[in-house]
């Protein structure tokens, strides 16, 4: 098997060679633990683990100081802490400038809503109504409309918008004229229809 | 830590055995625990150890007694431990990246040595050595690697071993 005859069994007895052997892991789990407790009783096999570490770690430390990766290409840079990431050098306001915008966000939502929520509720009211005739639509438009102005706290700027226009004051809201003429077409369709399916 | 009887030895007697025996415990540590840190912690421990009952060993022969507390401390410690130290694999313990512990135990000069010793060596002793230590196989590995048998691998490596240990002698 070698090219020494029998020098397997020479270095058996060879305990420098046996340390060597335990610290580069060559030996079998029962082997290490048998000299592991040989360590205990025999300082010169403590002395030879010492002096086996110290020949590896200069072995090693020579390896690493020729600039030989210890690591994969761009294993460190998957190890870099999260601040200390950089762009050009400048490490980014993460956490603030997030939180602000997420707030800002999270805020127009909830106005935006809210306005929806309640248009949405009035529509609703109005459209469900089978009884609501055209004309009460209109002036379910107009008075819902200037309840809700007359309701709505929402905020100061939009207050200011709605008295510029003078509706917040209690002017009267102008129905325009061509919902008032659509009005009058609705109501004297079925009238028409009515005549129509009894001429049918 | 307090002196409280006159047969314990004085910190000063301990402080010199640290500075004359703490790289050779140190490394002794590091080749047994296969972790730095640990075998720091250990190494302190059995200083503390020295202190309290060094004064119940023969002078002549402290050094072996310092290695026979470390050896038991180790023990005691890697069976505690045992499923954690078994994770270490190949020699990545030897050169912790983030760690100044190999540079305690291994000067610049050792290192420059061991590379210029490596370098006189044979051709295929180089080849063995530098599969096992810089690429990682194991001897077997390497043989198969080679095409040439286990023994005359671990032949190659002992050659080179004895060589190396022999020009560069102890520190």
């Amino acid at each position: 098997m070698s090219e020494i005859g029998n020098s397997e069994s020479e270095f058996q007895s060879d305990v420098e060679w046996q340390a060597f052997l335990y610290v580069t892991d060559e030996m079998s789990d029962d082997e290490a633990t048998q000299f592991e407790d040989r360590m205990t009783n025999d300082v010169e096999i403590c002395r030879a683990v010492a002096d086996a570490t110290i020949l590896l770690s200069a072995l090693t430390s020579g390896e690493f100081q020729q600039g030989t990766p210890a690591r994969p290409a761009g294993a460190e840079r998957d190890c870099v802490p999260i601040d200390q990431l950089s762009i050009h050098g400048q490490k980014p306001n993460t956490c603030s400038g997030g939180v602000f915008a997420a707030a800002v966000c999270l805020a127009c939502l909830l106005f935006v809503g809210l306005a929806v929520f309640k248009s949405g509720k009035h529509g609703h009211e109005i459209a469900s109504s089978e009884k609501s005739s055209a004309t009460e639509l209109v002036s379910a438009w107009a008075s819902g409309s200037y309840r809700e102005v007359e309701s709505t706290s929402v905020d100061a700027s939009m207050s200011e918008l709605l008295e510029d226009d003078g509706i917040a004051h209690g002017l009267e809201l102008e129905v325009p004229t061509w919902m008032l003429m659509a009005v009058e077409d609705t109501e004297a369709a079925p009238k028409e229809s009515e005549n129509g399916s009894e001429k049918l | 830590m307090t002196i409280d009887g006159p047969e314990r030895i004085e910190p000063d007697v301990v402080r010199e055995l640290y500075d004359q025996y703490q790289k050779e415990l140190r490394a002794f540590l590091l080749g047994r625990l296969r972790n730095a840190d640990l075998a720091e912690e250990i190494l302190q421990e059995t200083l503390a150890t020295a202190l309290k009952s060094a004064h119940q060993s023969n002078e002549d022969t402290r050094k072996g007694w310092l290695f026979t507390v470390a050896a038991n401390l180790a023990n005691r410690h890697a069976r505690r431990e045992q499923s954690e130290l078994r994770v270490v694999q190949g020699l990545a313990w030897i050169v912790p990246p983030s760690s100044d512990h190999t540079s305690e135990i291994v000067q610049k000069e050792t290192i420059e040595r061991a590379k210029r010793v490596l370098a006189e060596l044979p051709d295929d002793q180089q080849q063995v050595v530098s599969l096992r230590i810089y690429d990682g196989m194991k001897f077997r590995e390497s043989a198969e690697h080679l095409g040439i048998p286990l023994g005359t691998v671990q032949t190659r490596m002992h050659a080179a071993i004895t060589k190396l240990r022999s020009e560069m002698g102890r520190d």
